[in-house]
């Protein structure tokens, strides 16, 4: 059974948002499928949400803000009259390697790693927001993100048969924008790849894995597996896809560093 | 306990000083002045610290921000804010929005998009009442999800939608009004959409009745589901 125009119509916002749920989203897509005046009204939505992102850039943090949050923090009711490793920087060397050796081994046997990058890449996987750039050439998705990143997308294009392009978004990691590209790969799978640049921290992932030489990391979490890898560059990319670890480690060897 | 004291500490940062610019970036649009922008965020930064206690472990600590920072404009800074408001052309942007449909017609929409230019979108922004303003800047600058900001704002999901809803059609009216392309509002709208107005945002910002529909999914489904079956 379809929809009608005005029952698509109360959940074309929501469509554009991502919050439907799947069962809600085939329906709405169905009746997509066979009208051109709804088609033509989720894009608008589509396209002036993100048209507005496009417009309306973070501003900068004002120049002294940062420093003077942490200046009120310091005389905050909280106590923070030193830092640990003000008053015992060799303790304190010793005292953050173990803490982070004892982290890591107990991250890798538990639950796996806490890491917000993750995190926001699986929950960007899960929501699967409409993008902002839809095209089956990723040349094309490639291109729209020249001018919008301070850095370019590069391995978008993937030739072959491993990979077809569906579109692209910006997404902002850490405060910066990133692309978000999503492929579809044999089988009918799902991957997303999020590019952004890297920060100060470890790449996360409980397992590592060499690929080709290259040091990955390797995690699952909600249905959702990740992998991991930094490019010389300075640039970070995280792999989502509904596949296994192992198969998702096997694409990003084959498709991605054996391109 | 020196050490645990020390722990929290330096987990807020990591938590917290990453998520700066993005809480001042709202704050600016929120409070429309630097300096007051700046206060907020500083304020919320304090405040987030000394109940960092309540923060649940594992949630999305930016929308936590978000929803102290909320709160403290909203008892702060509104009042303020709302003098400064040039006041009387929002509410005629949103008592005219009712003929702009889903979407415009094509040359009105190709006029939008091409004449768009960052200043307008930012002034027609800013010329949106703050509870329209607010989820349209969390959802589509932020990318919040609707239940995050249902949080923040402390409302229902469906009113989260209507509100959007709302909001972006006023966007969407100014910003063709700016374009020139005035046949956007010319009742001239896509001819397969419902032609129901939008009510003048009430000053409560609840949605109208038939807005909640809007936005009820389960009862959406249920009713979808009834006109087939019969």
């Amino acid at each position: 059974m379809t929809l009608t125009c005005s029952e698509a119509d109360r959940v074309l916002h929501a469509y554009v948002d991502g919050e439907l749920a799947a069962t809600d989203r085939a329906a709405y897509e169905a009746h997509l499928h066979d009208c051109a005046a709804c088609t033509h009204a989720s894009r608008f939505q589509a396209r002036f949400k993100a048209a507005l992102r496009g417009h309306l850039p973070r501003p900068a943090l004002p120049v002294g803000l940062r420093s003077r949050v942490e200046a009120a923090l310091g005389s905050s009711p909280f106590p923070r009259r030193r830092w640990l490793w003000q008053a015992y920087p060799r303790a304190f060397t010793v005292a953050v390697a173990a803490a982070v050796a004892v982290i890591l081994m107990v991250g890798n046997m538990q639950r796996g790693v806490r890491s917000p990058v993750l995190e926001q890449a699986v929950s960007t996987f899960h929501r699967d927001l409409p993008f902002d750039v839809l095209s089956e050439s990723c040349a094309k998705v490639s291109d729209w993100f020249r001018g919008r990143l301070d850095f370019a997308v590069q391995p978008t294009t993937f030739a072959g048969p491993g990979a077809r392009c569906q579109g692209g978004r910006l997404v902002n990691v850490r405060d910066h924008f990133g692309a978000y590209v999503v492929y579809e790969v044999p089988a009918g799978h799902r991957l997303g790849m999020m590019v952004f640049p890297s920060g100060s921290e470890p790449l996360a992932g409980s397992r590592q894995r060499i690929l080709n030489g290259r040091p990955v990391y390797l995690d699952t979490r909600r249905g959702v597996s990740t992998v991991t890898l930094r490019e010389p560059s300075g640039l970070d990319y995280v792999f989502t896809a509904d596949l296994d670890e192992e198969a998702l480690a096997n694409w990003v060897e084959k498709v991605y560093l054996g391109r | 306990m020196i050490f645990k004291r020390r722990t929290t500490q330096a987990e807020f940062e990591q938590e917290v000083m990453p998520h700066l610019q993005s809480l001042y970036g709202v704050a600016v649009r929120m409070t429309r002045c630097d300096s007051d922008a700046e206060d907020l965020v500083q304020d919320t930064i304090l405040r987030a610290y000394r109940f960092w206690d309540g923060f649940q472990r594992g949630t999305n600590a930016r929308a936590w921000l978000m929803r102290i920072m909320t709160n403290l404009f909203r008892n702060r800074y509104r009042e303020r804010a709302r003098e400064q408001e040039v006041l009387g052309e929002a509410e005629t942007s949103t008592a005219n929005v009712g003929q702009f449909q889903g979407a415009a017609p094509r040359d009105a929409e190709s006029a939008l998009f091409g004449r768009m230019l960052s200043r307008d979108v930012e002034k027609a922004l800013a010329l949106l009442p703050p509870e329209f303003r607010l989820p349209v800047i969390l959802a589509d600058l932020e990318d919040l999800s609707y239940k995050e900001i249902a949080d923040i704002m402390e409302c229902p999901a469906g009113t989260v939608m209507s509100r959007l809803y709302r909001g972006r059609r006023m966007l969407q009216k100014m910003l063709s009004d700016y374009a020139g392309g005035g046949a956007a509002t010319s009742g001239d709208a896509d001819p397969a959409l419902p032609a129901g107005g939008v009510a003048p945002a009430e000053a409560t910002g609840q949605p109208a009745p038939e807005d909640a529909n809007l936005v009820d999914f389960a009862a959406w489904r249920r009713k979808r589901q009834e006109g087939g079956a019969a």
